[in-house]
């Protein structure tokens, strides 16, 4: 019987084979990860943008901000949001209205690496314009626009890339009330192109790697195909100092022994030098 | 020597659990797990029929929907309803009843440190109420680590908001061997070292052993005989629907 035809009526059957050489479908042995490539300003009205790849997976995040009032409780903090959504196109589970569960564990996964993380510090005081009156709230929505498994991975990528793309504009106070800006324009008025105001103060870079478990082997930055074959994943996030700022878990048909979670985490530091590398090359490359 | 909690309770200690089953008359199972100020009701609706379009038709459809309004942010709510998915997942047998689904629901009516633990406790009573069929008993718990370094298992709202980091994990309770220790799910918040973390996922499935014995009294107590096959090694299904037909097996690729 014809390969391709073989892999879609037995996946199970044709995995398995393909397995027992040690590689994978596309060539990677089982512990390595695919390439990955990030790039910023993809966006240009955004305040900060960027697009990451793992493979075919990508995420676009995209970065805005507005002044809002911050709360009594905490009076010099700012508001971080992250929304990550998923393209209808992104894979064939997507249906608009209500999320995939794919989708919400991705978003859940992303938003809690960045508040483990604390990649704005550990409370949000670089956000504050004036104590107690105005502060900024950065809206950071991240879109994976093709699933190609592994989507929390190049979500992640792209909300701390495009975090550190994010340019703040400046914004004084005058007579109680926000200026943002420059009111009067240089006298000269040209535009460099070059964009004003305080960058974003990241100060950590978390990494988000993904392992699929299926039966004993551990397919680490798994495909689709593997995603949907394999019977669970574990998703770490590290950050430079080497502390696990989250190790994720949803459930599924297997268990994860002490062992596995070991692994899952050795691939992950493995893999952080170079993923780190990608995202801070990435945001140095614009000049301010 | 290890110092005690503002509530008085050690380390290892657990916070009083009270399980209270058929909360819910109208449902075909429900339970209402306490943990002191944490209350949880859970109910479970099924096996019943569903929309043609959604059944699966080797094994049953599970709907889980958590709600806490006051108490989590929406987001929340969902990604703790996927863990919770994921839990009930490993448990529930689903392959008994192809084409059915299942539908469970689960309100946290207060919270007071340690609801998802407690969702998945009710949730697992319910079911078991519910009489559906089940591989195992699975009991979940939290472990926080606090600013001094120490690891508390069971926190309250207060040592959850003040903790570097906290470990929450559901395991499946069976017979092990070797004191293996092995978990269905789990979900971090914080910043912890490789080793707090294994510490702490060990500290976690520990403590599911006195968990589990309160759900056993609690079936032994409604059941007036049958006991639940959790003490035996889990069988592993045979998928014969998945092998390939006759003469497959053994011809080459292409």
């Amino acid at each position: 019987m014809e390969a391709r035809a073989y892999e879609r009526l037995y996946p199970d059957e044709a995995f398995e084979k393909t397995l027992e050489t040690s590689t994978r479908r596309d060539g990677r042995p089982l512990g390595r990860a695919r390439a990955r490539a990030c790039a910023c300003g993809t966006a240009t009205n955004a305040l900060g943008s960027a697009l990451a790849r793992h493979g075919a997976t990508t995420a676009l995040a995209g970065a805005r901000a507005s002044v809002a009032t911050p709360r009594a409780e905490a009076p010099n903090e700012g508001f971080l949001e992250v929304r990550v959504t998923f393209a209808p196109q992104a894979s064939e589970l997507e249906r608009p209205g209500r999320e995939s569960d794919k989708a919400e564990a991705c978003a859940a996964r992303v938003r809690d690496a960045l508040t483990s993380a604390e990649v704005l510090g550990s409370d949000l005081s670089d956000l504050c314009i004036e104590r107690g009156v105005f502060a900024w709230r950065l809206m950071l929505d991240v879109v994976v626009l093709d699933d190609d498994g592994a989507a929390a991975d190049a979500a992640l990528s792209a909300a701390v890339a495009a975090l550190r793309d994010v340019v703040l504009p400046e914004a004084t106070v005058k007579r109680g009330k926000i200026v943002i800006g420059d009111e009067e324009e240089g006298v000269d008025g040209a535009d460099d192109g070059m964009r004003k105001g305080t960058p974003l103060n990241v100060r950590t870079t978390p990494v988000c790697l993904t392992t699929a478990l299926y039966k004993e082997h551990l397919l680490v930055d798994p495909t689709h195909a593997e995603e949907a074959l394999s019977e669970c994943e574990v998703s770490v996030v590290l950050t430079e100092d080497g502390m696990i700022r989250g190790v994720f878990k949803n459930g599924g048909e297997v268990e994860a022994t002490e062992d596995i979670l070991m692994k899952c985490i050795a691939a992950a530091r493995l893999q952080y030098a170079a993923s780190a590398k990608v995202i801070l090359d990435a945001s140095e490359d614009d000049d301010y | 020597m290890s110092s005690l909690r503002p509530d008085g309770r050690s380390r290892e200690m657990l916070r009083r659990q009270r399980l209270h089953r058929s909360r819910v008359p109208s449902a075909s199972g429900s339970a209402e797990y306490r943990i002191d100020g944490t209350i949880v009701v859970a109910a479970v609706h099924g096996p019943l029929r569903i929309a043609p379009w959604r059944e699966a038709h080797d094994r049953g459809v599970i709907d889980v929907e958590l709600s806490a309004p006051g108490w989590m942010s929406r987001d929340d709510q969902r990604a703790c309803e996927g863990r919770l998915r994921g839990a009930i997942e490993r448990c529930v047998e689903l392959r008994d009843f192809p084409r059915f689904g299942l539908r469970i629901s689960a309100r946290v009516v207060s919270d007071d440190g340690n609801a998802e633990a407690a969702c998945v406790n009710a949730v697992c009573c319910a079911l078991i109420d519910a009489n559906v069929p089940m591989r195992g008993l699975i009991c979940a718990n939290a472990c926080a680590l606090t600013r001094e370094g120490s690891m508390v298992i069971d926190p309250t709202k207060r040592e959850e908001t003040e903790a570097r980091a906290v470990v929450r994990a559901c395991a499946l309770s069976k017979h092990r061997e070797k004191d293996e220790i092995a978990i269905v799910g789990c979900s971090t918040t914080g910043a912890l070292t490789e080793k707090e973390y294994l510490d702490a996922i060990a500290f976690i499935v520990d403590a599911t052993a006195a968990v589990v014995n309160i759900q056993k009294k609690s079936i032994a107590r409604y059941e007036v005989h049958g006991k639940l096959h959790e003490d035996e090694a889990p069988k592993k299904r045979q998928n014969t629907e998945d092998a390939p037909m006759e003469g497959m097996e053994n011809r080459p690729l292409g």
